[in-house]
Formats: C-alpha cells, sequence, structure tokens
C-alpha cells in the first residue's frame, strides 16, 4: 500500500514567505471550515479529503 | 469503503442544561454507519504528534495493523484470533481505534473540522501565562486529549476511551475521563462550545454485544480562564497551526511540521523552513498527478510493475 497526500501547494508558499503567518493561517481556516471528509473511490484506490482540505489517497499496491 | 454499523449512545442526563441541537440530533440516531478505511486513516492522522522527532511510524501503520483485526462483517467487531493477543496489545488498540472511531463521529455529526492536540495548543498559544496542572501520562490527573474548531469557529474540546472488555468498562472509563476533563483549568471562565468525553467499545468475537460509541458531557466546563486570556482569533489560528502541523507531518515535510507545533501564536513569527522540503513538495505533487493519470486510465498497478512505481515515488 502507498500513502499518498496533497496539499494546495500555493497555500505552501504564501505560509512559509508571509510576514504575517497568524493572518495566512486564519484565511486557510476560512477556506477549510467548509470542507468535510469527502471520499472517491475506484476499484484500487480509495482517496478522500479531510476537514482542513488536505486530499490522501491509499493505493493498494498488491491488488 | 468498508461501512460497520455501530451503536450511538449520548448520555443525556449528563447535560445539566437543556440538550443542544446538534447532541440532540446525534442522541436520536441510535446507530451509524462508519467506513473502516477512513477511521483508520483518522486513526493515523489522530495519533500522530504534530512535532516530528523520529518516533512515528510509518504513516499507514494503522490501516496494516488493524484492518486484519477486524471481521468482515457487517458490524464492528473483532476477530476470533484476536482473543489471544497479548493484553498489552489490545490495550493500544483500544486506545487507538478509541482515538480514530470517536474523532469521526465527531467529525461528522458535530461538524468539528479542525483538531489540535490540547498540549501543543495550549504551548503555541498561551506561552508563560497558563498551564496544565500538574499532568500525568494516564489516570485521573491526565490532560484532555484534543481541542477542536467546528463549522462556525467555535472551540470545542473532547476526550476520546476506548476498550474491548464490555460496555461498562467503557462507561468506568467515561467517568474516569470526566474528571481528566476537569484537569484543564485557567483563572476565570469559559466560554466552549462543547466539551466532550467519547468512547468506543469494540467487541471481541465471541461478545453478545454490539460495538458502541458512547458520548457523555463532563458536569464542569473548563476553559474558563484560559479563554478569557486568550482572544478567539489566537485560539483559532492555534488549532489550525497545530492541525496543520500533523498533515504536513504526514505528508513527511518534516521542517515545517515541526516549526508549525512549536511556533508562538502570540509573537507571529516567520516560519523558518529548509529549502529542500521545496523540492520535496514539488516531487508530492507531480506523484499525485502520475497516480491520478494512472487512476484515469483504468491501469492496475500490479499489470504496470509495481517495483518500477514504488522505487520512482522514493526518489
Amino acid at each position: 500500500m502507498v500513502f499518498t497526500m496533497s496539499c494546495p501547494k500555493e497555500f505552501y508558499f504564501r505560509l512559509i514567505s508571509s510576514g504575517d503567518v497568524n493572518t495566512e493561517l486564519l484565511n486557510f481556516a476560512a477556506q477549510a471550515k467548509h470542507q468535510r471528509w469527502l471520499i472517491h473511490e475506484r476499484d484500487w484506490e480509495t482517496s478522500l479529503t479531510t476537514p482542513l482540505g488536505f486530499n490522501l489517497s491509499l493505493n493498494y499496491l498488491t491488488r | 469503503m468498508d461501512p460497520r454499523t455501530i451503536d450511538v449512545e449520548v448520555d443525556q442526563t449528563s447535560w445539566k442544561s437543556s440538550l443542544p441541537s446538534d447532541i440532540a440530533a446525534l442522541a436520536g440516531k441510535g446507530s451509524i454507519s462508519l467506513s473502516v478505511e477512513v477511521a483508520l486513516l483518522i486513526t493515523a492522522l489522530i495519533t500522530r504528534p504534530p512535532e516530528i522527532r523520529g518516533f512515528s511510524l510509518a504513516d499507514s501503520w494503522a490501516w496494516l495493523r488493524y484492518r486484519p483485526a477486524l471481521t468482515e462483517t457487517n458490524d464492528l467487531r473483532l476477530k476470533s484470533e484476536w482473543k489471544d493477543i497479548d493484553p498489552h496489545q489490545k490495550t493500544i488498540l483500544s486506545d487507538e481505534l478509541g482515538m480514530g472511531f470517536t474523532t469521526y463521529l465527531l467529525a461528522l455529526e458535530l461538524d468539528f473540522r479542525i483538531i489540535a492536540n490540547t498540549g501543543y495548543f495550549v504551548k503555541v498559544v498561551t506561552p508563560g501565562s497558563y498551564s496544565l496542572k500538574a499532568s500525568t501520562k494516564s489516570g485521573p490527573r491526565k490532560s484532555p486529549d484534543f481541542v477542536a474548531l467546528d463549522l462556525h469557529d467555535r472551540v470545542n474540546t473532547f476526550e476520546c476511551k476506548g476498550t474491548q472488555q464490555s460496555r461498562e468498562s467503557l462507561f468506568d472509563l467515561i467517568d474516569k475521563g470526566l474528571a481528566q476533563k476537569e484537569n484543564l483549568v485557567g483563572s476565570a471562565g469559559s466560554t466552549i462550545h462543547h466539551s466532550l468525553v467519547a468512547g468506543l467499545f469494540i467487541p471481541q468475537f465471541a461478545s453478545k454485544e454490539n460495538a458502541l460509541l458512547h458520548v457523555r458531557d463532563p458536569k464542569k466546563i473548563e476553559f474558563d480562564e484560559f479563554l478569557r486570556i486568550v482572544s478567539l482569533e489566537q485560539q483559532q489560528i492555534a488549532i489550525v497551526q497545530i492541525d496543520l502541523a500533523k498533515h504536513f507531518g504526514l505528508m513527511g515535510l518534516q521542517s515545517i511540521a515541526n516549526a508549525l507545533s512549536r511556533r508562538k501564536v502570540e509573537n507571529n513569527p516567520r516560519l523558518l523552513v529548509e529549502d529542500d522540503e521545496l523540492g520535496k513538495l514539488e516531487r508530492m505533487v507531480v506523484i499525485c498527478i502520475y497516480l491520478k493519470l494512472l487512476s484515469d486510465c483504468r491501469l492496475r498497478l500490479s499489470e504496470f510493475g509495481n517495483g518500477m512505481l514504488q522505487a520512482w515515488c522514493l526518489q
């Protein structure tokens, strides 16, 4: 099984380059709060979006 | 996605005032269907420390370790072989699945969206101005588990419990949890929304009882003084910061995970991250696009060549 995860790349860059990290975190929270555990299923792959808006996927290499 | 039916029970008598509408809705459910695969992913995410010190196992550990222990029945239940496992391992399973399944329930039913470990939350939001009472790693003086922001930006706290002995044992554990929650106190009052103790009973194969998720309200609301000395905005920032640290840690981005888990909110310092993490993030994005392309083409990885893909992903 391979475990992968993605995130909004632009957010990462903004977060580490910002002089006002607190504002970036609040903005992110405002966007993320409407997320839920969203699940997408395929026959050999399962992926879901966490409440924070990150996409996680499990790929079953052995199936 | 591997759904399992679990009974849901809310101790309505533990609420001294009228039952909040979302809690009343939860109480009326009777049972809920939860995905084992999602619950195990949440277990991996929720139990990992925000800070990476090299102690964590690979992040698919929860699925690898516990999925084979569960039966293929419609309810949540342990396989018959599990009864012969060492008691120490049983305790660990109970604790960890207790966190995963209860957090899953609270995220789905009470809209807990952003969740932080209480200890790290307190550390980043109020340096020097607030502290837990002398806390222990277990027992009634152990500090509560998590602080969560819900859909309406309200602050909530919860404590997780788990057992595979019996429903009665779960109730005993939750009684102890009530004392733990009262351990987090400050010098003034509280605007906290929900303050809960939630527990999972997962039965052994031969048990006549069904799996149960039990939710209770403590008799005392904590965080009173704490919420008076820290603005709601600072609390929100701290919760997001810690939850993000866990997510970045799960992605293998150690530098930003550690920077976020240690950063003091009141000083609003910039995040210092190692340069090579940017390259790592770029590779992850490429891997995700690559896997998406594979899935769109409906190629099975076993046909494509697992070794090649794994080697490529690890470059």
